[in-house]
This record gives structure tokens, sequence and C-alpha cells, in this order.
């Protein structure tokens, strides 16, 4: 076997074992039921924004608190911390991913994705509501 | 049936041009690859000439297309889907080229015109490979024609000309149709504006980046179309030497690219930072990585002959990786996961998917069909060569790009693995709490090995190296690693929040592109005696070695200054890991603590044409010894943007940056005020409290002279000297004043802005008065940021330039030595001869 050889092996083998650390933190998709049952785990939760009721969020006595409820893909509904300040296109998204823990009566989260149809310029639902603001009459 | 004020001609111009460009490419495809595979030739010539003829139309209908498309743009015929969607009558000139990337079409257009630019190059330069590497290139042209299309039978593409009336975008909307539901005659004098650029994209980054990026991206097709041109006509060792200069070309300006994207990510968008291993970003720095590992394999090919199936996988591969890019951010199938997705409207995902099938079926299949027959020797190289340790780090480049972009494509992976089990089986993965700690704990490694073998690599000599030419790395090696111990110990570099391994394997990682800089440094003095224009591969070498450095100590220091110092925090339990928040609210007018700095939002402003709001904030050290002001600014409710889009501001200084930018406002919606005035009854000297602090009733006194308001003889006139002492220390006069007028009380309001606190005078009765007192949220202006410390950021652009610089360096002088009668061969002449002579020399190379 070649010297070169041997120092591949030695470079694939390390390369096999980063990918593992890599997998072994990877987390999983769940929804608030089945997070109930993995309370020290870190997890991602597709969940929609509770449009009806508000979004607690105040500046001036805490900016790194937000508090909103969330339905999950199953339909439940949970209130969600969220320890930062609240996005700003919040009420118009479609979706949200929350990232964290599943704690006792609600979800603590530090990371959100937001799916914002401000993104999605070419959607043709969102051009037809953009409609309104180019045209004189509405 | 006419519309009144529409411009038909150039949509039709357009609508001609496209489909000449399909045509065109695809005669130029099928010319070229005739031009190869015909053996007469005069036959072959003739091919070629026809060939040639379509790629001229090809670049001249491209050419058309956008030109047509910026002139629609540029006057503003919202007639036009484009046009509408994507600028607006107030949009400035310099941001008019900008619409262009914001949409699909315009990003593939865009694409199309450097593809066309390198052909002509290629032409022109590249006598001997002009037919298999333009026969490729006119594929590409032609798949990303068909993007552009868009038939209507079957959805194929999109066509950038379309109407805004055939969009279906006004269908409906009932304002366009008359009585019976027609449409309108005159619908187009209702639309008076477009929809605008996005904000995010009004920046001086996002005119100059997508550009080169967009090269950077289409000059990857050269190198792969030149391997690919090598398979197909057996010709394996030739493309080689024309080769070398377009994938340095290529490198340079994909990695130019690259960090003009990271220049924009730190200076207008907020993640924090200038990298953050975002999708987006890893599936353009993936193909590069593997790029720049193909550059090396091909200078140890060119020097030694060893590498060439190497060489041949890593073009092959760069190129199919940007396709699956592409297909990664175009498709919206990472909508998930990334900051700054694209949509997977308009093109369709199945037409992404395509394009990359239709490259990598036939590179793989003809890669593995002619695998065994491309050289190799079969003679070991020595461990005390050039070549061998050149291998090595290429082969750590191209592994690090594999991890990059596996874990990149974990959404991919979900889909399909959720074609082929059940929900039960299958839970959908995905990155885990750090996402970015779960790539820098990887690639950490990747930098060590590659600071050490960059530092090295040029020291050894092609073959086997002396021990005498050894030597002369040891003082370099001495120095570096002193002067890399040096930095990490004064430097302070520390990750106290993540493992103690990876603060130690960030020291090692420290020194290693420490030394790495300075013996390249070195080498370009006792190696190439001072001779910058061969010292290409050291300066790039030495640049690369500060990026590294500037990476690791930017992000190990990079300090969060707006801890939040004030207000209440919730609990999260004993197990959380959360810190206390990163954002922090500024009353307007009060002076904050914020670490080092005492922070003021002193006011605002608004731009003249657009709703962007600047925000001055005075920053004062504590210790007095310097003083400034930073504006961060964002667009608040731009269009129908609700929210607001903020825009960083630093204050650079040569060793750091001090960031900040805004993450909230007062909610617009919220000045609905339900408070009332609360009464009090109270006497000269007492003292009445509101929720931020006291009040002080010093003195009422009552006068008769107002300004234009004449009093009577019953009339009278209060006012009430006030102290408000607030819970920050703040101290504030207050001056209400009660007017008794024909029988009824005017009390005039005293409004206290910083303490929200309005104040009234309500009745006076001697020494008793009432007190109104209303504490009111609208009232109160503020702003809520965020604000870093990022260390030594200029190391990583520096690095970046000098990289490019030495990439493109090398490029000059690979194509100067390749050229009859250009440079001499000398300093490389043992080497240089080797990799055609091996080639063609059988016995060399065994089977």
């Amino acid at each position: 076997m070649k010297k070169l050889h041997l120092v591949l092996l030695g470079l694939v083998v390390a390369g096999i074992i980063a990918m593992s650390f890599f997998i072994k933190d990877l987390t999983t998709q769940e929804t608030f039921h089945t997070a109930q049952n993995k309370k020290d785990k870190y997890v991602v939760v597709k969940a929609k924004l509770d449009k009806s009721a508000p979004i607690e969020y105040d500046a001036v006595k805490n900016p790194n608190l937000t508090v909103f409820y969330a339905f999950d893909n199953d339909g439940q509904r949970r209130k969600v911390v969220y320890s930062n300040a609240k996005i700003t296109d919040m009420e118009r998204s479609e979706g949200l991913d929350l990232n964290g823990y599943m704690r006792d009566g609600y979800f603590e989260c530090n990371k959100i994705q937001t799916k914002c149809p401000s993104k999605y310029k070419d959607d043709m639902k969102q051009a037809q509501k953009n409609l309104s603001n180019t045209t004189s009459q509405y | 049936m006419n519309y009144i004020g529409e411009h038909l001609l150039p949509g039709q111009l357009g609508h001609l041009f496209i489909l000449l460009s399909l045509v065109s490419s695809l005669g130029a495809t099928v010319a070229y690859f005739f031009h190869v595979q015909t053996k007469s030739p005069e036959q072959s010539l003739a091919w070629r000439k026809l060939a040639r003829l379509f790629f001229l139309t090809e670049v001249i209908s491209v050419f058309f297309i956008f030109g047509i498309l910026y002139y629609i743009i540029s006057h503003h015929y919202f007639e036009y889907k484009y046009a509408w969607q994507h600028s607006s009558k107030s949009l400035e000139p310099k941001y008019l080229l900008s619409c262009f990337w914001e949409g699909q079409e315009g990003s593939f257009l865009l694409w199309s015109i450097w593809h066309c630019v390198l052909g002509l190059l290629v032409i022109w330069k590249e006598k001997q490979w002009e037919g298999p590497v333009m026969a490729v290139l006119s594929f590409a042209q032609f798949l990303l024609a068909t993007m552009l299309v868009g038939f209507t039978f079957i959805k194929v593409g999109s066509n950038p000309f379309v109407l805004l009336r055939n969009s279906g975008v006004l269908d409906n909307a009932p304002v366009f149709h008359d009585m019976a539901g027609a449409f309108r005659q005159d619908y187009l004098s209702l639309i008076t504006d477009g929809n605008d650029l996005n904000p995010l994209l009004q920046n001086y980054w996002m005119v100059i980046h997508p550009p080169v990026l967009f090269l950077g991206f289409a000059s990857t097709i050269i190198p792969f179309a030149f391997a690919f041109g090598g398979l197909w006509t057996k010709k394996y060792s030739e493309w080689t030497k024309a080769a070398l200069p377009w994938a340095l070309f290529s490198a340079a300006v994909l990695g130019t690219g690259i960090m003009m994207g990271a220049a924009w990510a730190y200076e207008s968008l907020n993640f924090g930072g200038y990298w953050a291993w975002d999708p987006v970003e890893n599936a353009s720095l993936v193909p590069w990585l593997v790029l720049v590992a193909g550059v090396h394999t091909l200078v140890i090919y060119r020097h030694t002959g060893n590498s060439l199936r190497s060489t041949f996988l890593f073009f092959l591969l760069s190129f199919l990786l940007v396709l699956y890019s592409t297909y990664l951010t175009r498709s919206g199938d990472l909508q998930d996961t990334s900051v700054h997705a694209f949509t997977g409207e308009g093109i369709t995902k199945w037409h992404l998917r395509f394009l990359l099938l239709l490259f990598m079926v036939p590179a793989a299949g003809l890669f593995i069909r002619r695998y065994k027959q491309i050289p190799f020797i079969a003679k070991e190289e020595e461990a005390s060569s050039r070549e061998f340790w050149m291998f090595i780090g290429s082969v750590v480049l191209f592994l690090s790009a594999l991890l990059i972009i596996a874990m990149t494509s974990i959404p991919v992976f979900n889909k399909l693995a959720s074609l082929f089990t059940s929900k039960q089986l299958f839970t959908p993965i995905a990155v885990g709490e750090d996402a970015a700690y779960s790539y820098n704990r990887i690639q950490i490694f990747v930098a060590i090995i590659i600071g050490l073998l960059t530092g090295t690599g040029l020291y050894f000599k092609y073959r086997s190296t002396g021990k005498a030419f050894l030597q002369r790395l040891l003082i370099p090696a001495l120095v570096g690693v002193i002067a890399g111990a040096v930095v990490v110990y004064f430097g302070d570099i520390n990750y106290r929040d993540k493992t103690a391994g990876f603060q130690v394997a960030i020291w090692f990682g420290v020194v290693a592109a420490v030394f790495s800089l300075v013996a390249n440094a070195g080498y370009i003095w006792t190696g190439f005696k001072g001779s910058l224009k061969k010292a290409g591969g050291a300066i790039s070498h030495v640049g690369f070695a500060m990026l590294l450095v500037g990476i690791l100590i930017s992000s190990s220091k990079k300090e969060v200054l707006s801890y939040n110092t004030s207000g209440i925090f919730m609990d999260f339990g004993k197990e959380s890991k959360e810190k206390s928040g990163e954002n922090l609210t500024l009353i307007k007018g009060v002076k904050t603590d914020m670490g080092k700095f005492w922070v003021t939002y002193e006011k605002d402003s608004v731009h003249p044409q657009k709703p962007l709001w600047f925000y001055n904030l005075k920053f004062q050290r504590k210790d007095g010894k310097e003083n400034f002001v930073l504006s961060p600014n964002a667009f608040v409710n731009y269009k129908n943007q609700q929210g607001l889009m903020a825009n960083p501001d630093a204050k650079h200084y040569w060793t750091y940056d001090i960031f900040t930018y805004i993450t909230s406002l007062p909610d617009p919606n919220k000045s609905k005020d339900t408070t009332t005035f609360r009464t009090i009854d109270t006497k000269i000297g007492d003292t009445v409290f509101y929720s931020k602090g006291f009040v002080v009733v010093e003195d009422v006194a009552s006068f008769r002279n107002i300004p234009n308001v004449p009093l009577g003889a019953n009339d009278s006139a209060s006012v009430a000297t006030l102290k408000i002492f607030a819970k920050t220390g703040s101290v504030y006069n207050g001056r209400p004043i009660l007017i008794n007028k024909d029988g009824n009380a005017f009390p005039q309001t005293d409004t206290l802005t910083a303490e929200n606190l309005l104040v009234q005078l309500q009745n006076v009765n001697g020494r008793k008065i009432q007190l109104g007192l209303r504490e009111s949220e609208s009232l109160m202006q503020y702003v809520t940021l965020k604000a870093y410390k990022f260390p030594f950021i200029n190391l990583v652009w520096a690095g970046t330039i000098i990289t490019v610089i030495g990439f493109l360096i090398s490029m000059v002088y690979r194509r100067q030595q390749g050229r009859p009668g250009g440079l001499p061969k000398k300093p490389a002449r043992r080497e240089e001869t080797s990799a055609e002579a091996r080639g063609d020399k059988k016995p060399a190379i065994t089977g």
C-alpha cells in the first residue's frame, strides 16, 4: 500500500468521524405532542402563528422576550416563549419553524425561521396583494 | 383588442430574440458536436464555421434580450410584469441593474450573458480546444435559454417579457374589468407604479456582488468543458495547459463573488456577521473549494504527471456542484433553512433538476467509461515531494467541501427519504441547536491542516526534496510558530462558551495560519527571489492564511456589546443555557449603560424620498476618550411590507469594528392609547409616585398674562412647578397649566416624553391641588438594538483581496508560459516538459 493511500485513508476516516459528530448533533422535526416526550431534547416544530392572539412584546420592559401562541401541524395550540426581539414580519408569516425545547405548558424557543410571503415576490398570490399599492383605484 | 398606452414592440422583439437564442444555441451545440466528431478536416472546418455563426447569433440575441429588458425596466413600462414586479418609478438609476437579479429570469439571463462573453474569449484564444469547449458551453446556453422561453402549453421556463395583463396578476382584481366583466382598455392608466426592488437589494454591494458571483459560477463551465472535452476526444492530457489559466480565473472570480456576498451580509443584513454557514453561502463556497482542489491537482499534473484523474474529477464536479447549488437555492426546497431563500415559483424545480441531470449523466458516464484510459503514474510519490503534500491538501479541501454540502443538503435528504419511507418510520431531521458550531468544529481541523500544508508546501520540491533544501523551512517555521503563539497568548483568543478541545483546536488553527502567512511571505523572497509575477501561488497562500487568521480571531473575539442591563428577565429554569438577552432598548434622550459605552438615542431623520429612517446613536466611551455617532437605518413599513428592514452601521477601526443594528421599534398600531389620567389629591411640598419615579410638587402660582388667551374678570390661570425624579437618576421639570375661563377648566398637559409621562393640573384650591398623571406607551420613542464588536475583520477583507490577486498573477503567468515566444520556461523547465512528454511516452504509464 502506498504512503499516500494510507494518508488518504486516514483523512477519509477523519471525515467519517467528523460526519458522525454532525449526525449525532442532528435533531428531528416534531410536533408539540411528540416534543412533550423529549423534554430535554432540542427539537424543531413546524408551526403556524395563532393570529387571533396578540404577540406580546414590550421592548421597554424586556427587549429579549416575545410570547405568542402557535398551532403545530396537528393543530395543537401552545404558548411559545422566544428569548429574543420580536421578528418583524411575524404577523404576516405563513409558517414558523420553532427551534427549542418543550417545557411544561410552553415551548421555549431560541431560534425561529419564518416563512414570509414578502420573501417570495414571485408568488402569484403575493403579487395580487401587492397590486393594491401600485394602482390608483383601491 | 388594443389597450391604451401599451408599448408592445419591445416585448415582441424580446420574444423573437428569446426564440432566436433558443434555436441558435441548439444549432451551435449540434454544429460544434459535428465539428469535433467529423474526421474529414474540410467538413470539420465547415461545421466550425456554421457553429461560430450560430454562436454569434446566440450572443447577439442574448445581448438584445438583456438590452430590451433593461429598456423596459428603465422606461418603467409597467405593462410588462418584470418591470412592474421588480422596479418602481422612484428607484434610483444605479439600482436599475439590480432588478435583473431580483427575479429568476434576470438571474439566468445574467448567467447566460457571461457564458456569451466567455464563449467569445474561448473562440478567440483557444483555437485548439474551441470545438469541445464550445459544444459544452453552447449546450449550457441552450438549457439556460429554455429557462426563458415560457411556453404555455407545457410550462417550460418563465418569460421575462410576459405582459402584466397576461400574467394572471390582474385577473381577480375587479377594478380592471368593466361592468360586463371584460378587461378594461385603459387598465394601464390605473397602474401608477411598480412593486419596487426589495429594499435589501438597494445596497451598493448588491449592484456588484451578483454580477461577479455569476461570472464566477459561469466561468466554472470552462474547466469543466476542457475536462469533458479531454475525455470526449480522448486527448487526456493536452487540454491541461490551456485549462489552467481558466481555472485560476474562475477561482479568483468566484472567490471574489463569495466574499463580496459576505461583505454585503456584513454591511446590510443583520445576521450579525459576514458568514453564517447559511445554505446559500455554502452552496457557493463548495464549488469553489472543489475548484481550488482541482487547480492544485492540475498544477501537480503539469509538473509531474501525477493526479490527472483527480483533476478530471474535481473540474467536472465543481461545475456540477454549481448546478446542484443552483437547484438547492433556487428551487425553493431550501426555504425552511435559509435566511435568503429564493422562490420556487417561475422556474420549476423539475427544470432545475433536469439542468443538473443533463450535465451530470454524460459527465459521470464519460468519466467512468474512460477512467481506465486516463494516464497515471504507477510509481509512488515520495513523501518528501511537493506533489505528495499538495495532493493531500487538495483531498482535504475536497473532503471539506463534501462535508459542507452533505450538511447543507439535509432538506433534500428529507425530501428523498419521505419518498421512500412512511411518515411513521421516518421523522424529518434538522440541524441541531448550534448550527454554526457544528460546521466550525469540523472545519477548524481543515483550517489547521490547510494552514500547515500551505505553509510547508512550497518549501518542498517536486519529486523529492533534499534535506538541505528543507532546512530553508526552519527559520520561517520557527518565526511563524512563535508569532502564532504570541498572537494566541496576547490576543486572548477564546471560545469560552464552547468545549476546551475546540478552544485548543482554535489555538492550533491560529498558529498554523500565522505560520503559513510567515512561511509563504518568506518564500516569496527566498524561493522566488522577490519576483512577484512568478509568486502567484505564494501570494495566494499568504492571502488565504491572512483570511484564516481573520476568520478565527474575528469570530472568537466577537463580543456582544448590547447585553441587556435593564429590564425583567424571564426565568427559563435551571437547565436552560439561556444567556441574558442581546437586545437592548434605548429610550430617546436617555443615556443608557452599554458595556464600555454610554449610548444615547439622540434623534432620527428620514430619507427625503423613501421611508428609510436613520437613528442617530451617540456612543461615549466611559473612560471619556472617545465619542462617536452611529446611524443604523431601517426601512419602516416599506410599501406594503409591514415592520422594519434594518441595515447596520459600523464604526471601523484598524483592529476592530463596532457594529450595530436596530432590532425593534415602537409598533405604530399600538398607539391607540387606552390609558387615562389618574387624578391625585395632593398639596404643595408633597410627593406623588408614578411607575418609574416620583413627582415633587414644588409650587403653584397664578398668573394673568397668557399670550393669545384674553382672560376675563372671573377667569384665572395657574401653573404648577414640578420636579420629576426618574428612577434612571435623571431629574426633569414639569410646568402644567390650568386655565379657568367662563366657568370651564382647561388643563394644559405637560408632556415628558423621556418618561412616558403626561401631567395635568386639574384643580387648584389654595395649597391643595389635584394632579392628573398619565403614563402612556405611545409617547415613548425608543429603539431596540443589537451591538457587536468585531475584532480584526479587516484581516478577512485584506486576506481575500490578496488571495484573489495571487490567483490572477498565477493566471497571467501560466498563460504567458503557454504562449509560444512568451515567458521563458526556465524556472520550471524540468517539470514543465514532463507532463506532455510523459503523456505521450507510453512506457512511463501503465494501464
